[in-house]
């Protein structure tokens, strides 16, 4: 028993994780053969794998109405939009446009309430932008006054007047033949500093991937087994 | 149900918009909704696009290997398992499949792309040496040429300020062409400006390598070399930061203009009228709630 | 002058919400049409790339983002794809994000139909498969494999613009505008350095930092960057749109920011408090 539920998982989780590894690098029919089934597998077992945060969240909810905790009935308002979702996605057969180019039931759900609230939901970050910009945006050191600095530059470089004022009415185009703009300064600002920084950032995120994907590989790091014997 | 939809969308857009007087009962709705809403929508993709495209039908085709495909979806029951805490053990075999499946592929690729690749682009040569060859003088011979005959080319007569100034960036433009022409055959100011791009690249990426080094103490040349790092840094932080003002107030505008177009009387001017109802109720919230606080102080 | 910039400091942040709100509304009703949009090298090098492809080449454009990104990357996705009816490319668009995937056939449809473009012959939708870099994967090995249907229910192998294309390094040009992950980090890492197609793509502005990596690498050609690469890259084709015209309030807008962020500072400079006794 404890073969089956300790040592499998791992046996598993080490001949996947080393034939999708070994594949990359064997250019043969069979190795891309493998590496099709294997991704046609995983997109079939994503779809229960997302099914299992729907039921996750269901259960918060429906626990949440169970016990009439405080807000309870905006719980209910999630079951109301996976019913109402559900329901008009089936009787439009999935289609967002039927053949002729009428938009569905689906669609037009889709339309108005999916993407207004998730538009919204990050529309409303400008303002807060605005409000960090005024009240904790702050040169206390060196190191801050080079990052408000630098955020000043690009926050200016990319409103296309400022080039216009810059270009057109200071007449400052280049300076011996190195473009000297206001939009290629920004653009030397994000294409070189900014892209250096970067990529240290992504070598040294790129390692730690690498070697957290060999323990996990390896039976080393273990956490995704859960708790228990 | 054009104007349904539209009273609906602006209805919704304005709760999610309410969060910025103070958390209330229109957002709250919005929010849940929107949970709700997405889920659903999600379900139905994958009935739709994954379960009968790609188990239902193959089961029901004529194909020799068809019953490999329920070898995914035991794995995927297996998954589900999870809620069942009599048998949940067995989920691992399916969370192993997953994180073994990600993992694995992930080395390779991330060791492609994220490390040799961009190693390769940092380990630049520093200094440019020039291309004394023919066919480099030849190129700058001819973009010399064609920037002469540009900049020599006469004003046509009764030429606008916008035709000026765009005669003017086509002379830039050709001389620019010229010189990077010629930067590549001897070494001039472009060159030399190409090599400080290249050094300040090699510089910026040790730097901040240097700076998340922490297996030895940052003191003497590493912490002024790490300190470079945290410069680098700083112009990574500020340059997303300017960038984000950009995103978030492009969102907020795409936003806005729903709402502009939303409150033309062919949708009923439902921008104004949702909008006036919500602040009224709002307010009438408010003067409710500040009486009970003014009721319990008493 | 310490007083009032204490006020300031201590202002209920709804008036600054108050005051960009008008800032970008504003431009909405009178239309400034401020001047200054030139094309940047990034974006010139994208437009470059599909001006110079052979007529009929195949392209994959991979819609990689959700409602919440519409503004920036919707405009971004209409231009190119503008370019690439008016060059005859053959278009085949799919997306990796579930909420995108309605938006993006809206896209691509109404792009479609104002080029005239044939669905089947000249453009198809593929539509959305859960799993990420797994689809890119799957398609990779056999496109059809991993969608068996389009978006709409007919069969993949049935359409005449598929029935030429097999695999992932058959297309000429896989342009991906994203939002995030997954995305062009996604198609670069499980696609275009193991199997060797041209890549190319589109970004929101809080990712452009992040690309330009990859750009510097040359393992993409050129980036469209935000709603200001879209304004770009309309210009190039010579047909101004919803992006160039966005351009106005969020000018207004980042110089009012500009603004915040310089009295904030004034206003900390001269209110915190003097180090040493009087």
């Amino acid at each position: 028993m404890v073969f089956l539920k300790r040592q499998l998982p791992l046996l598993i989780c080490f001949i996947i994780g080393t034939i999708s590894a070994v594949q990359y690098y064997i250019p043969t029919h069979l190795s891309s053969d493998v590496a099709e089934g294997l991704s046609n597998w995983y997109i079939i077992v994503a779809m229960f794998a997302s099914l299992l945060g729907f039921v996750s969240v269901g259960m918060v909810h429906s626990k949440k109405i169970q016990r009439k905790e405080p807000g309870w009935a905006y719980s209910a308002l999630v079951f109301l939009g996976i019913a109402l979702m559900v329901v008009l996605g089936f009787w439009s057969g999935g289609k967002e446009t039927y053949d002729d180019g009428r938009i569905s039931p689906f669609g037009w759900l889709y339309n108005a309430t999916l993407v207004p609230l998730q538009s919204t939901m990050f529309a409303i970050l400008g303002f807060y932008v605005a409000s960090a910009a005024f009240r904790s945006f702050r040169a206390k050191s060196f190191d801050a006054g080079v990052l408000l600095v630098t955020a000043v530059i690009v926050l200016l470089g990319n409103v296309p007047f400022t080039n216009y004022i810059w270009a057109t009415g200071l007449g400052i185009h280049d300076i011996a033949g190195v473009k000297f703009e206001m939009t290629d300064i920004v653009g030397w600002l994000i294409g070189t500093p900014n892209a250096a920084a970067r990529r240290g950032v992504t070598f040294g995120v790129a390692l730690g991937a690498i070697a957290t994907s060999l323990k996990i590989i390896f039976g080393i790091e273990r956490a995704y087994l859960g708790g228990g014997d | 149900m054009e104007i349904f939809g539209a009273w609906l969308a602006v209805g919704l857009t304005l709760f999610m918009f309410s969060f910025l007087y103070k958390d209330n009962p229109f957002y709250k709705v919005g929010e849940n909704l929107y949970v709700g809403i997405t889920i659903g929508y999600f379900v139905i993709q994958l009935w739709y696009k994954t379960w009968i495209d790609k188990v239902w039908d193959v089961l029901k085709g004529e194909a020799h290997d068809r019953f490999l495909v329920l070898i995914p979806v035991v794995i995927g029951i297996l998954l589900l398992t999870r809620f069942v805490p009599k048998i949940s053990w067995m989920s691992r075999w399916a969370f192993a499949f997953v994180i073994g499946y990600g993992s694995g592929l992930a080395i390779p690729a991330t060791l492609t792309t994220s490390v040799v690749i961009q190693a390769q682009a940092t380990a630049k040569p520093l200094i440019t040496m020039p291309d004394k060859s023919e066919a480099a003088a030849k190129a700058t011979e001819g973009a010399k040429a064609n920037a002469e005959k540009v900049a020599a080319a006469p004003a046509p007569a009764g030429e606008t300020t916008e035709a000026k100034a765009k005669r003017e960036e086509g002379v830039r433009v050709a001389r620019y062409k010229y010189l990077n022409a010629r930067s590549q055959s001897e070494y001039s100011f472009l060159t030399a400006y190409k090599d400080f791009t290249t050094i300040v690249i090699f510089v910026g990426v040790f730097s901040v390598l240097f700076y998340f080094f922490f297996s030895i103490e940052h003191k003497g040349p590493v912490r002024v070399f790490s300190r470079i790092g945290i410069l680098f840094l700083m112009i990574y932080f500020g340059a997303s930061y300017g960038n984000t003002v950009m995103g978030r107030l492009s969102l907020l505008y795409g936003r806005i203009l729903d709402l502009k177009d939303y409150s033309r009387p062919m949708y009923g001017c439902a921008t104004p009228v949702i909008l006036v109802l919500m602040i009224a109720f709002l307010a009438f919230l408010h003067v409710k709630n500040k009486g009970k606080e003014e009721e319990h102080a008493a | 002058m310490e007083p009032f910039f204490k006020k300031l400091l201590a202002m209920d942040r709804r008036w600054i919400f108050l005051a960009l709100g008008l800032a970008v509304i504003f431009p909405t009703f009178i239309h400034l049409n401020l001047p200054g949009l030139k094309p940047s090298p990034n974006v010139t090098a994208v437009y470059d790339l599909i001006e110079g492809m052979p007529e009929g080449s195949k392209v994959l454009v991979s819609f990689d983002f959700d409602p919440a990104s519409k503004p920036e990357l919707a405009p971004q996705g209409v231009a190119v794809l503008r370019h690439l009816f008016r060059k005859k490319h053959k278009v085949v668009a799919m997306g990796l994000w579930v909420t995108g995937v309605t938006m993006a056939k809206d896209i691509v449809t109404r792009s479609a139909k104002e080029s005239n473009a044939k669905y089947g012959e000249d453009y198809v939708y593929l539509g959305w498969k859960p799993g990420n870099f797994a689809v890119i994967e799957n398609m990779a090995g056999d496109i059809h494999g991993c969608f068996p249907k389009d978006n709409d229910g007919n069969e993949t192998a049935s359409l005449p613009l598929m029935k030429g294309i097999h695999k992932l390094a058959e297309f000429d040009l896989v342009v991906s505008l994203a939002a995030g992950s997954p995305g062009i980090d996604t198609w670069i890492a499980y696609g275009s350095d193991k199997y060797h197609f041209k890549m190319t793509g589109g970004t929101t502005a809080v990712n452009v930092g992040s690309m330009a990596q990859y750009v510097q690498a040359g393992q993409m050609v050129g980036l469209i960057g935000a709603m200001r690469g879209a304004a770009e890259y309309e210009l190039l084709i010579d047909k101004r749109a919803d992006a160039a015209a966005g351009m106005d309030a969020i000018s207004l807008g980042h110089y009012l920011i500009v603004i915040f962020v310089l009295l904030g500072n004034i206003a900390y400079f001269v209110t915190r408090p003097r180090k040493g006794g009087a």
